[in-house]
């Protein structure tokens, strides 16, 4: 995969949420290369070029990532964890997307260094709006570091 | 997606501690609610001993407080869903659907909204349940002063407030704001079909408590279904008359009796209703 093409990373294992976010990521004229995993462990695997993506020479830096907290073997605060304390990866925009409005979960993401932490709205209007909403603010508005 | 009856080592969550430690106890949360009904009914010395009541009843709270969570974030989930794909229909296929095709998906969208904020509700229940309270001298006056102000701005109904001098009392300011805000948006709500909708609130201190009520002079209620007032998802009239999920009450009554006081309400039919609340006043 050419790293310097993708754009956002989303972190997502239920794969119909995935879909609803992908498709509304991909509704709006921006074209972006958008890189869909499922699983925890690969996520990190494919962030710092372990396991099966270890051929990889640099780092995966997505310009954003779109993170769900409750994900299979590693958690989204785990991988929240793990970005936010690498150097080469800890200024990445991390987007934590998850149905939990648990104040426990947004104090620990903050705590870990999250960009921004959205609970995904169930009318599918107002989610659709949410994601091109964040893609604009994060992709075109926002100015990020050089990685 | 994820079952909620996978089987794991029985992992009583403690709320506050990590977060891994959580997500294990919800994942199991049903499975012990049932593990947890099955100890009350078949170990009766349990039962008998007051240490072991307790001990259960700190696990039946901590097992209500998993159960939220996984209402929080696992049923929301599918819903979404749900509501995802009929959005889509809507937005990209509505075309190839005649007008009865259209209104049913419409109904899909909406209920899977409301059911959106019933499980909110539930949430929303249970987060009073687990709430640690700070007790301190709240200003009633600007309490329900404010509360009238901003639900004054938000609606279209002229309504007269009438705020007589109220007492302060102790309790948790935050909480009590809840309770106030529910009563009045309900007397505005089932009272915005009046000539002149008019609420007035006031105060009556004893020797152990304040007594605060709200009136209103709107369509009020039959007495006899009174019980049902306070209860989740009870309503009164149809959605169609006056909108609301009947959550509202449920969570006043419950703030009201965490603080050992009292709520009752007495109501006439198309003439009004009376919502009373007492809160002690020796209550650290």
């Amino acid at each position: 995969m050419d790293n310097s093409r993708v754009e956002i990373l989303l972190i997502e294992d239920n794969p119909y949420e995935a879909e609803l976010a992908l498709r509304s990521l991909k509704k709006n004229n921006i074209a972006n290369t958008i890189v869909h995993i499922d699983d925890g462990a690969e996520a990190l695997d494919y962030i710092f070029c372990r396991g099966k993506y270890a051929g990889n020479t640099t780092i995966h830096s997505p310009k954003l990532i779109l993170l769900d907290l409750n994900l299979p073997k590693v958690d989204g605060l785990e991988i929240l964890k793990q970005i936010k304390s690498d150097d080469k990866t800890c200024m990445i925009p991390v987007v934590v997307l998850t149905s939990s409005k648990e104040e426990r979960d947004i104090v620990d993401s903050y705590r870990l260094g999250v960009n921004s932490y959205i609970v995904k709205p169930v009318n599918f209007e107002s989610f659709s709006k949410a994601m091109s909403d964040l893609k604009m603010y994060w992709l075109v508005l926002n100015q990020w570091p050089p990685l | 997606m994820k079952n909620i009856f996978e089987s794991k080592e029985v992992t009583a969550a403690i709320p506050g501690e990590n977060s891994a430690t959580i997500h294990e106890g919800r994942d199991c949360a049903i499975k012990n609610l049932l593990t947890a009904e099955a100890t009350l009914v078949n170990d009766s010395e349990l039962l008998l001993s007051e240490k072991g009541k307790k001990n259960e009843a700190l696990l039946l709270e901590k097992e209500i407080a998993d159960l939220s969570f996984a209402v929080s974030h696992d049923l929301k989930a599918p819903l979404r869903i749900i509501s995802g794909y009929a959005g889509i229909i809507q937005a990209d296929y509505s075309g190839a659907l005649d007008t009865e095709g259209n209104r049913l998906l419409a109904l899909i969208v909406e209920n899977a909204s409301v059911m959106s904020t019933m499980l909110d509700a539930i949430v929303g229940l249970s987060r009073v349940t687990q709430q640690e309270y700070v007790m301190q001298m709240a200003d009633m006056n600007s309490l329900f002063n404010k509360i009238s102000e901003e639900h004054k701005n938000s609606t279209t109904t002229e309504t007269t407030m009438r705020i007589s001098n109220l007492a302060s009392v102790i309790c948790d300011v935050n909480a009590i704001r809840t309770v106030a805000g529910n009563l009045l948006s309900n007397a505005i709500k089932f009272s915005a079909n009046a000539t002149q909708p008019t609420i007035e609130i006031g105060s009556e201190t004893g020797n152990e408590e304040v007594v605060y009520f709200v009136r209103d002079n709107g369509t009020g209620f039959d007495m006899k279904y009174s019980s049902k007032l306070f209860r989740l998802f009870q309503r009164l009239h149809s959605k169609s008359e006056y909108p609301g999920i009947g959550a509202g009450l449920a969570v006043a009554a419950k703030i009201i009796h965490k603080h050992g006081g009292k709520i009752w309400a007495e109501s006439v039919e198309n003439k009004g209703t009376t919502f009373y609340f007492s809160l002690p006043i020796n209550n650290q």
